[in-house]
């Protein structure tokens, strides 16, 4: 049985004429990675400003652990630790300063400050002034601030902007170590690789509507689409192209995806050996759902 | 916890370079016009006499510290809105500016309770302003120039003596600041509604320039609705060296500022607390 941490039921806001959110309901499973994923201007920053009460008026219920979250009392943020897109702190204040200021918002103890800017390797430079600090580094600040109390619930929207592959490494294990701790943790991206490398559900928002929620794994099994790569993708492309239990749906430089109701085993027993292969992967489906 | 945002927004506050102008234009600015004061004495004692040089013998000099101080107050009291709000016109609307509030509001304080320490801060911050101005004012033109009576001119040439100045310097004090943190309140309701902290002052001294127009332009509309605008008591500080002081026109500014100031904060938190923070 799914124990769910986190319910959105009909959610629905808009902004003049403009619907930022179209009746956006789904559940989000305790101790999971769940990715909102979506193109600009999907909604997700917005669904994550609703659940921070940062947006005031909009319309739906959300349900934290059963219980219908107020929209008058923000009591419940005690158990979320928020990232909202780029995080800003006060430049002329050093790294510990800042984080003095949320441990005083939060009447938690100071203590907790060097532990959670040893979590992001950031205890170093406790006393640099944050506007000295590159953007990696006010990223992984954001994450301490975040975490600072301990919170059983993290919302980060699009922890891995703007970081370099290093930082992203960096960033994917930290989430992973945080969700080993029984943190469940819900990341808005529009990165693909992100979902698919973090994430153990997926939301996918598209202009305002939900295009589909589910966790990745039912994702994949459901998918019948294939990625095959190789430096030999037009001797692939000749032999897959007449069996009639294959569809070849996108052919890119040196790779090719296809639709079969083959699993990856049974493909690779179509190609002869001698034709060499990079990788053959099954394909989640989302840069479909995404386009 | 309303100890602990006080603790945040003083951090903010003393943190900040910003802060200081206003205490850096006043150190520097009074000891030059004290200067010009003992420098210029001959002239402006001549001005205060007028033709009652004609009529009477003056033994001694008239120009003290306390008049000085005075002239001083009479000069720049009607700027001191530019300095008073300097940090109201940024303590909310930077906020949102610099996007800051976008953690600052994600945790489980009541934004009430937020603009409340705000509100508190900006209060302090204007009162400690003109205590300062007044009082570091007096303390270096008695250093500078001595004590002696203090003349001014109410219903004619008054003199108040020495030991009936201090009192008055006091009460200066405490109806400018009143007329200062209603001031002080309508930047911080335009805080509230501005993602910049250029436009709470531009608005503020636009709507104290008209008002102080208002006051001054001879025109029965405009001497009707006086008396109902806090603009009009900018320079209400005169009052405490009237003899005897009208305690009935300072209750009534005291009266009409507290309406105006109660005013702004209502609109202020009804603006903060339905805000949607998008930026």
């Amino acid at each position: 049985m799914k124990d769910i941490i986190l319910d959105f039921k009909k959610i629905e806001k808009k902004y003049g004429n403009l619907i930022a959110l179209d009746n956006i309901s789904f559940e989000v499973d305790k101790n999971s990675i769940h990715g909102i994923l979506g193109p600009n201007g999907s909604g997700k920053s917005t669904l994550m400003r609703i659940l921070s009460g940062l947006i005031k008026s909009w319309k739906g219920e959300i349900y934290l652990k059963g219980n219908k979250v107020s929209k008058s009392s923000n009591e419940y943020l005690k158990l979320f630790g928020f990232m909202i897109e780029d995080p800003s702190f006060y430049e002329y204040l050093s790294a510990e300063e800042n984080l003095k200021i949320f441990c005083r918002l939060l009447d938690y103890d100071l203590k907790a400050i060097y532990q959670s800017l040893e979590r992001v390797e950031l205890h170093d430079w406790a006393q640099t002034k944050v506007r000295d600090f590159s953007y990696g580094m006010k990223q992984r600040l954001g994450i301490a601030q975040a975490i600072l109390h301990d919170p059983q619930i993290l919302i980060l929207d699009e922890p891995n902007n703007g970081l370099d592959p290093s930082g992203i490494m960096d960033m994917n294990n930290l989430i992973n170590s945080l969700q080993k701790e029984g943190k469940t943790i819900c990341i808005s991206t529009h990165i693909l690789k992100d979902v698919e490398l973090l994430c153990t559900d997926v939301t996918v928002l598209k202009k305002g509507k939900l295009v589909l929620t589910s966790s990745l794994k039912d994702l994949m099994k459901k998918s019948k689409l294939i990625n095959i790569s190789s430096t030999q993708i037009e001797s692939v492309i000749g032999i897959l192209a007449e069996n009639p239990e294959v569809e070849i749906i996108q052919d890119t430089n040196n790779s090719i995806m296809l639709k079969t109701e083959m699993n990856v085993l049974e493909l690779c027993s179509h190609i002869p050996k001698s034709i060499s292969i990079n990788s053959i992967t099954k394909d989640s489906g989302l840069t479909k759902l995404f386009i | 916890m309303m100890l602990n945002l006080l603790k945040n927004e003083l951090t903010k506050i003393v943190k900040r370079k910003r802060s200081y102008i206003s205490f850096a234009l006043i150190i520097f600015l009074i000891p030059f016009i004290v200067g010009a004061i003992d420098h210029g004495g001959n002239t402006l004692e001549k001005s205060l006499y007028g033709q009652l040089a004609d009529s009477f013998l003056f033994v001694g000099s008239l120009i003290n510290g306390y008049l000085a101080t005075y002239i001083i107050i009479a000069i720049l009291i009607s700027h001191m809105p530019f300095l008073s709000t300097i940090v109201a016109s940024e303590i909310v609307s930077g906020e949102y500016s610099k996007s800051t509030f976008r953690m600052y509001l994600t945790r489980p304080v009541s934004r009430r309770k937020i603009l409340f320490s705000k509100l508190i801060i900006v209060f302090l911050y204007t009162t400690i302003l003109m205590l300062f101005f007044i009082f570091y004012s007096l303390s270096i033109s008695l250093i500078w120039l001595g004590k002696g009576d203090l003349a001014v001119f109410h219903k004619g040439l008054l003199f108040l003596s020495e030991g009936d100045v201090t009192w008055r310097f006091l009460l200066a004090f405490f109806v400018s600041n009143i007329v200062m943190i209603t001031v002080s309140s309508l930047c911080f309701f335009i805080s509230t509604i501005s993602s910049n902290s250029v436009t709470p002052i531009i608005i503020t001294i636009s709507i104290v320039f008209i008002g102080t127009a208002i006051s001054l332009i001879p025109i029965d509309l405009f001497q009707l609705i006086n008396p109902y605008l806090f603009t009009g008591y900018i320079n209400i500080f005169l009052t405490a060296f009237y003899d005897p002081v009208p305690w009935e026109e300072i209750s009534a500014m005291i009266l009409i500022c507290g309406l105006w100031t109660l005013f702004f904060i209502i609109l202020s938190f009804y603006q903060f607390e339905n805000r949607d923070i998008t930026e």
